[in-house]
């Protein structure tokens, strides 16, 4: 089985980008009151990179994640600038957990959280019956450890 | 307290009186507070001393009722061995702590100088728990704490460290780099001495070239280091010398501790990870240190579960092979590229760069440019050595991990199954030179990670493959 981002998780990510530089704006803006007008250039700088991330980031990152389950181990790639790519083996989870925020409800989404005795995976913005089939999936799983090297 | 026939008939029985001690001697530290105030503010008039006496009193009574306190701890705290150990504790809140026989991953039986004369001895119980301490500690007289304690198996193997390589190791401790350095102004302070009775050329002048001019300032300070480098030191030594590892079937017991002598017993079927250190120091003279993963065992902060503490390659093999044989390695692995030498160099050299400025400010900023210097050296060395020696390999049976961390060198067997989580990293440079970073997460009391840098992509990719099963 293989899993993708969808729109949905990169217009979430989108939202999220904003909502974090927004703050930050306010902030550059309010400091002009107290160092100068010179800041308004900065909080404009600010402004542009938060709408180029916003913008330019999370296709970017939805196209880039894919996750593939064969049965015997999670093989996950992620990342735009710094690729990532974890291999989980099924043998070694211990708990799946699926979390969902009121916003992800609203838009289809789920986040998939996979725990192992060394640590903890989370698979973010996962298409809501893409993440409970893999999970569904991974809990029928045979381990790892009883197949031939 | 509970009176003994209640205790009785719930088939309990009480801790050794040394729990007492052992739970009050934090308190024991106000019996001091008169001792102090009469040295450091002397009583001049009567009516003085009449408060004194009254302040000591104070002191004295709360550490009196604090004593109480742990008597009436003691006497509501009680144990019984059935199909396991069950701890009742607690004046208030009473706590009931249960565990069975086949879930304690480890034991451990503490014998200090003072329990010896006490005749009683510590037992800490751990289970695969995540705790940061012992599920259960117990203080028992010296006969119920051997009852404890597993029977004895057929040895099959057994490893003794030799004391050199101890106290190599205890030398070169986590701070030693401060402390070598530190060595210098406590020499130039015997020179000092020294110099008024024998003719003093030959220590002034090592004096100059060793202490590196740092002023008296930094010289107390640095004095006090060298004490704390002392300290850690003996810590060490006394903790490791005349340490004895035997395999019992599928038991591990350790004997360590010169004068606190501690017996730990580990089941071999939950040891998780292998793990090889070496500092420079301990490279120059070709020692490693042995340290396992198993659960429940050296999860106190700070401690390491060390099952060979210093030996040399042949002797570390012929211990592992007699202590550890069922235990999986793998031996080869991929190396990283030579171009990825920068990834390993790179740190310490913006590190030691920091210098600069202070070579420019000159004065005393100078000796502290000298002193970052070196330290900028130290980790480029293990850097340099750690690219050297960077590996990282999957075999039938583990998976095998070679590379620098801190100041020292690790390399680490996992068996496969505890392999919990590969992760391949690839920066946008690494793409374009074809390298990548490798993680492994796996189960570990001390949550630590192993990474290795710079290795080619190509070849780590068959690896993470193979240990998919593919």
């Amino acid at each position: 089985m293989v899993v993708h981002a969808g729109r949905q998780a990169a217009f979430l990510l989108s939202i999220w980008i904003t909502a974090a530089g927004l703050p930050a704006m306010a902030l550059t803006g309010a400091a002009v009151v107290f160092w100068g007008p010179l800041l308004w250039i900065a909080a404009a700088v600010l402004a542009a990179l938060v709408a180029a991330a916003a913008l330019w980031y999370p296709p970017r990152w939805a196209a880039a994640f894919t996750a593939r389950f064969d049965g015997r181990a999670l093989y996950t790639q992620s990342g735009v600038l710094w690729r990532k790519e974890r291999l989980i083996p099924v043998d070694a989870l211990r708990t799946l957990e699926c979390r969902a925020t009121p916003l992800q409800r609203k838009l289809g989404l789920q986040s998939l959280v996979l725990r192992f005795a060394g640590g903890a995976a989370t698979l973010a913005l996962l298409d809501r019956e893409e993440a409970q089939k893999l999970a569904a999936l991974l809990e029928k799983a045979e381990p790892l450890r009883d197949h031939d090297f | 307290m509970i009176p003994s026939s209640s205790f009785r008939a719930r088939g309990l029985r009480r801790q050794s009186p040394a729990y007492v001690f052992y739970d009050a001697r934090k308190w024991v530290l106000f019996l001091l507070a008169p001792l102090l105030r009469s040295v450091l503010a002397p009583p001049s008039s009567p009516q003085e001393w009449v408060l004194a006496a009254l302040s000591s009193l104070r002191d004295a009574g709360l550490a009196g009722l604090l004593t109480a306190w742990s008597v009436w701890r003691w006497s509501r705290c009680g144990y019984r061995f059935q199909k396991g150990v069950s701890v009742i504790q607690g004046p208030f809140i009473h706590r009931l702590i249960r565990i069975p026989d086949q879930a304690a991953a480890s034991l451990e039986m503490v014998c200090s100088p003072l329990m010896w004369l006490l005749r009683c001895r510590k037992v800490q119980i751990n289970t695969a728990g995540l705790r940061r301490r012992a599920d259960a500690t117990l203080y028992l007289q010296t006969e119920e704490a051997r009852r404890l304690l597993p029977r004895p198996g057929k040895q099959t193997g057994r490893f003794s460290a030799r004391p050199w390589p101890v106290a190599i190791m205890a030398a070169s401790s986590s701070n030693a780099a401060l402390g070598l350095l530190s060595l210098a102004p406590a020499l130039k302070q015997v020179s000092r001495l020294l110099g008024r009775e024998l003719p003093s050329e030959v220590i002034t002048l090592a004096g100059r070239v060793v202490h590196l001019g740092l002023p008296p300032l930094l010289e107390s300070a640095a004095n006090l280091l060298v004490v704390g480098w002392c300290f850690a030191f003996l810590r060490h030594f006394f903790r490791y010398t005349g340490f004895r590892a035997f395999r019992e079937g599928s038991r591990l017991h350790l004997v360590s501790g010169l004068l606190t002598r501690r017996d730990s017993f580990i089941d071999c079927r939950r040891i998780t990870g292998l793990q090889l250190r070496q500092t420079l120091f301990m490279k120059l003279f070709r020692l490693y240190t042995a340290s396992i993963t198993a659960a429940g065992y050296g999860r106190e902060r700070g401690a390491r579960p060390v099952v060979i503490p210093a030996a040399r390659a042949k002797s570390l093999c012929a211990g592992l092979d007699a202590l550890m044989s069922d235990y999986p390695v793998c031996s080869g692995g991929v190396r990283p590229a030579p171009r990825s030498l920068r990834r390993y160099i790179v740190p310490p050299l913006i590190f030691m760069s920091g210098s600069l400025p202070l070579f420019f400010l000159g004065t005393v900023w100078t000796v502290a440019g000298v002193l970052w210097l070196a330290g900028g050296l130290w980790w480029l060395l293990i850097r340099w050595l750690g690219f050297r020696r960077a590996a990282f390999g999957v075999s039938r049976d583990a998976v095998m991990l070679r590379y620098p961390r801190g100041l020292a060198l690790y390399e680490v067997h996992i068996p496969r199954e505890a392999a919990d989580c590969l992760i391949v990293t690839r920066s946008p440079w690494q793409r374009r030179s074809g390298t990548c970073q490798v993680e492994l997460l796996s189960f570990g009391e001390q949550r630590r990670r192993h990474r290795v840098r710079g290795l080619p992509y190509e070849p780590v990719a068959f690896l993470r493959d193979r240990l998919a099963g593919k």
